[in-house]
C-alpha cells in the first residue's frame, strides 16, 4: 500500500510510528531508572561494609595491617560467595575475605570510588575502593568491597521480560485504538463515498448536510457542483424537448404543402417529400421521448396506479366517448417509479386499446411476487403471434389507417426495460391484444 | 357553419384557413391568445382549432377562460406538446379533441367534422333530410342521388340548417354562423342564397317560418 493511497494507512502507520518509538524509549527509560534504583542498594551495602571493614582495620604489633574479627555477614564466609572484601597495603593483598579464597581482587582502580571489577570465575563485580590510612601504618592502605552484580542482572532480566511484555500489550492495545481511532474519524469520508455512489446510481441528488466541521465545506462545494450539473441537465433537457416541439410546426407545414404538391399534380415530389418528413418525425418522436423520460428508480418513489389510470380514463373518455374503458384495481398497487413514466407507458397502451377496440377497453392492475403487473386488454381484432414481435419494432406501425407514429409500443418497452419490467403482447380472453405491463412495485 | 382558428404560425395559420374554407367553413383566425380569447367570446363559432404555444395568453388559458366564462363550443388542440400528461392537462382544461403535429389535414378535418357533428346530436357524417343528402367528408351535396353544385356560402347555409334540422334558424343566427368577422354581412344576402338553394334542391326542403326564420325538416320540440 503506497503511503499516499490512503489517508487510512497513513494516518495509522504516523500513529504507529510515534507511538512504538515513545514505548520503545519509555522502556529503556525505565529500565535505567530500574537498574540505577537497584544498583544504588548494593552500592549503600558496599559503602556500610566498607566502614565496618575501616572499623576492624588496624595495623598490628608488626607494623601490619591486620583485621581485629572478621565482618559479620556470613556470606563473605561461603567461598565465592560474590560478595567480597580485601585489605590491601604496598600493592600486596594483606587481608581477604574467605569467599575469596585465593583469589584477589584487582586493586588497578584503587581511590577511586566505586567501579566495575572482573572477579574471581569471570564475575562481573560492583567494587568500592577507599584508601585510608591508619595509625602507626606508613602508606595508605586500600579497603575492597565488592558484590557480585548477578542479582542486579537476573532482576534487571526479569523486569526487561515483565516490561518488554507489558510494553508489547500496551503497544498493541495503542495499535488497535488507533485503528478504531482512524476508522471512526475517516468515517464521514466513507459515508460521502456511498453517498456520491447512491448518487451515480441516480438515487438521490444531493449529499446530506450532517458532515463534520472539517468535511462540511467540501460537502457543500459538492452539493453546489451537483447542483449545477443537475441543472445543466434539466436544461439540456428541456432544449431539446423545445427543439423537437418547435419543429413540429415546421414539419406540419411541409407534410400540408406535400399534400398540395400531389393535389397540384407532381404526386413523385410529393412522396419524396413525405418521405423526408416521415423520417424526420419519427426521429423527433424518437429523440423527444427519450429526452422526457426520467426512468430514475429512487427509493421510496411511489405513484398509485390508480391515480394515473383516472386521469388516462378521464381524458380517454372524452376522447374515445364511444369506447367504454373499465378499470380494475386489486388492492392499491404502486409504481416504484415517476408518475410520468407511467403515464406515459399506460396512456399509450390505453390510448391503443381505445384505438383497437370495438367498445371496450379493460385495465387491470394488481400486485404478485413483489412486481406490478398491469393488463391493458381491448375487444378489437387482436394481432397474430408472428406479428406481435414486429409491433414493439421500432416506429413500426401496423396499420397506417389508425393515427399514430407507431413508435407508442416500443416507447413502453424501453421505458418498462429502463425500470428493470418488461412488456408482453398476448391474446386477450376475448381474442382482443392484452399488453401485460410487469414494473417495479412499490409498497 | 363557423370557425375559429388560433395559430401563431403565419404558414401554417394560411394553410389552415385554406383547407378549411375548401372545406366549406366560415374561418376567423387568431394568431394570439388575447386575440382569440376575445373573437371566442364576442363573435360566434361551432367550433375552435387552438394552438397552445401562443405569444401573450397561452391557448390553455385562454381556453380555461372560455370555459370558465360558459362558452362550451366545442375545442379541437392543435399542439407540438403530446406527452400525456399534458393531453391530460388539455382535456381538463375542456378540451374535447386533442390532435399533435405534425398531422395531416385530412386527419384534422375528420376531427373537426365528428366534434361539429357531436355537438349537433347527429349520429353520421352524412346528413339526409327529404332526401337531400350532405356528406361532411367531402363537402359533396346531391338530391336523390344526384349531385348538385353548391357555392361556398349556399353550402354553408345548408350546412348549418341541416346540422340543425327541425330546428328554427333564425336570419341573424345563419349570419353569425356563415360569415366569417371580416366579411361585409348583408342579411338580405341570406334571403338571396336561400333562394339559390330552392332553386337547386327543391322548394319544400327548406320552410319560412314568419317572423322567425328557416328550418329544414320536420319540426321538433
Amino acid at each position: 500500500m503506497r503511503l499516499t493511497g490512503s489517508l487510512h494507512s497513513r494516518l495509522l502507520l504516523g500513529a504507529a510510528a510515534w507511538g512504538l518509538l515513545a514505548l520503545v524509549l519509555t522502556e529503556l527509560l525505565l529500565l535505567y531508572v530500574a537498574r540505577d534504583q537497584l544498583e544504588s542498594q548494593v552500592r549503600a551495602r558496599l559503602s556500610d561494609d566498607l566502614q565496618q571493614l575501616l572499623a576492624v582495620s588496624e595495623a598490628d604489633a608488626d607494623g601490619r595491617p591486620a583485621i581485629q574479627r572478621e565482618l559479620s555477614d556470613p556470606l563473605y564466609q561461603r567461598v565465592f560467595s560474590g560478595h567480597y572484601w580485601q585489605v590491601s597495603h604496598d600493592g600486596e593483598t594483606v587481608a581477604r575475605s574467605r569467599s575469596l579464597w585465593d583469589q584477589s581482587l584487582s586493586d588497578a582502580a584503587a581511590g577511586s570510588d566505586f567501579v566495575y571489577l572482573e572477579g574471581p570465575r569471570g564475575q562481573s563485580l560492583l567494587a568500592l575502593t577507599r584508601q585510608v590510612t591508619l595509625p602507626r601504618l606508613d602508606g595508605a592502605v586500600t579497603l575492597t568491597t565488592a558484590t557480585d552484580l548477578r542479582a542486579v542482572d537476573t532482576a534487571m532480566d526479569r523486569f526487561t521480560l515483565v516490561f518488554s511484555v507489558g510494553f508489547a500489550a500496551l503497544a498493541l492495545g495503542l495499535l488497535l485504538a488507533a485503528f478504531l481511532q482512524v476508522r471512526l474519524g475517516l468515517r464521514p469520508l466513507r459515508r460521502l463515498r456511498d453517498e456520491l455512489a447512491s448518487i451515480r446510481r441516480a438515487e438521490s441528488d444531493t449529499l446530506a448536510q450532517d458532515y463534520p466541521s472539517e468535511v462540511a465545506p467540501l460537502v457543500a462545494d459538492l452539493n453546489a457542483v451537483l447542483r449545477d450539473n443537475h441543472g445543466l441537465i434539466e436544461r439540456a433537457r428541456s432544449r431539446a424537448g423545445n427543439l423537437a416541439h418547435a419543429l413540429k410546426t415546421p414539419l406540419s407545414v411541409l407534410a400540408n404543402e406535400a399534400d398540395a404538391r400531389d393535389r397540384a399534380g407532381d404526386p413523385a415530389l410529393a412522396s419524396r417529400l413525405r418521405q423526408g418528413l416521415d423520417e424526420m418525425q419519427r426521429q423527433i418522436d424518437w429523440h423527444l421521448a427519450h429526452a422526457r423520460i426520467a426512468a430514475a428508480r429512487r427509493p421510496g418513489m411511489r405513484t398509485p396506479v390508480a391515480q394515473v389510470t383516472e386521469r388516462l380514463q378521464r381524458t380517454l373518455g372524452r376522447l374515445f366517448r364511444d369506447r367504454t374503458i373499465e378499470v380494475r384495481m386489486d388492492g392499491e398497487p404502486a409504481f416504484a417509479g415517476e408518475s410520468q413514466d407511467l403515464e406515459q407507458m399506460l396512456g399509450n397502451l390505453m390510448d391503443n386499446a381505445c384505438k383497437w377496440s370495438v367498445s371496450r377497453a379493460r385495465v387491470s392492475a394488481g400486485r404478485e411476487q413483489g412486481w406490478l403487473q398491469i393488463a391493458v386488454e381491448d375487444d378489437g381484432p387482436g394481432l397474430a403471434p408472428e406479428i406481435r414481435a414486429r409491433a414493439l419494432d421500432r416506429g413500426r406501425r401496423l396499420d397506417e389507417t389508425v393515427p399514430g407514429s407507431g413508435l407508442g409500443l416500443s416507447i413502453v418497452q424501453e421505458l418498462a426495460a429502463l425500470y428493470g419490467g418488461e412488456l408482453r403482447l398476448e391474446t386477450s380472453t376475448g381474442g382482443g391484444l392484452c399488453a401485460r405491463l410487469t414494473l417495479p412495485a412499490a409498497d | 357553419m363557423r370557425l375559429l382558428v388560433v395559430e401563431d404560425d403565419a404558414r401554417l395559420s394560411e394553410q389552415l384557413q385554406a383547407a378549411l374554407l375548401d372545406a366549406g367553413y366560415a374561418v376567423d383566425m387568431a394568431a394570439d391568445g388575447s386575440a382569440a380569447h376575445f373573437i371566442g367570446t364576442t363573435e360566434v363559432c361551432d367550433a375552435v382549432v387552438l394552438d397552445l404555444g401562443l405569444p401573450q395568453v397561452d391557448g390553455l388559458s385562454v381556453l380555461r377562460r372560455w370555459r370558465a366564462e360558459g362558452f362550451d363550443m366545442p375545442v379541437l388542440i392543435l399542439t407540438a406538446r403530446d406527452a400525456w400528461h399534458e393531453k391530460v392537462e388539455g382535456m381538463d382544461a375542456g378540451a374535447d379533441d386533442y390532435l399533435a403535429k405534425p398531422f395531416r389535414m385530412e386527419e384534422l378535418l375528420a376531427r373537426l367534422r365528428a366534434l361539429l357533428r357531436r355537438a349537433s346530436g347527429a349520429a353520421s357524417a352524412v346528413l339526409d333530410v327529404n332526401g337531400v343528402t350532405l356528406d361532411t367528408r367531402s363537402a359533396r351535396v346531391s338530391v336523390r342521388g344526384a349531385p348538385v353544385k353548391l357555392t361556398g356560402h349556399e353550402y354553408r347555409v345548408l350546412s348549418y340548417l341541416m346540422h340543425h334540422a327541425g330546428a328554427v334558424v333564425s336570419r341573424s343566427e345563419l349570419i353569425e354562423h356563415i360569415y366569417a368577422q371580416d366579411y361585409d354581412r348583408d342579411s338580405n344576402t341570406v334571403e338571396v342564397f336561400i333562394r339559390r338553394l330552392r332553386a337547386k334542391l327543391g322548394d319544400d326542403l327548406i320552410v319560412t317560418e314568419r317572423g322567425l326564420g328557416y328550418r329544414i325538416g320536420p319540426a321538433c320540440g
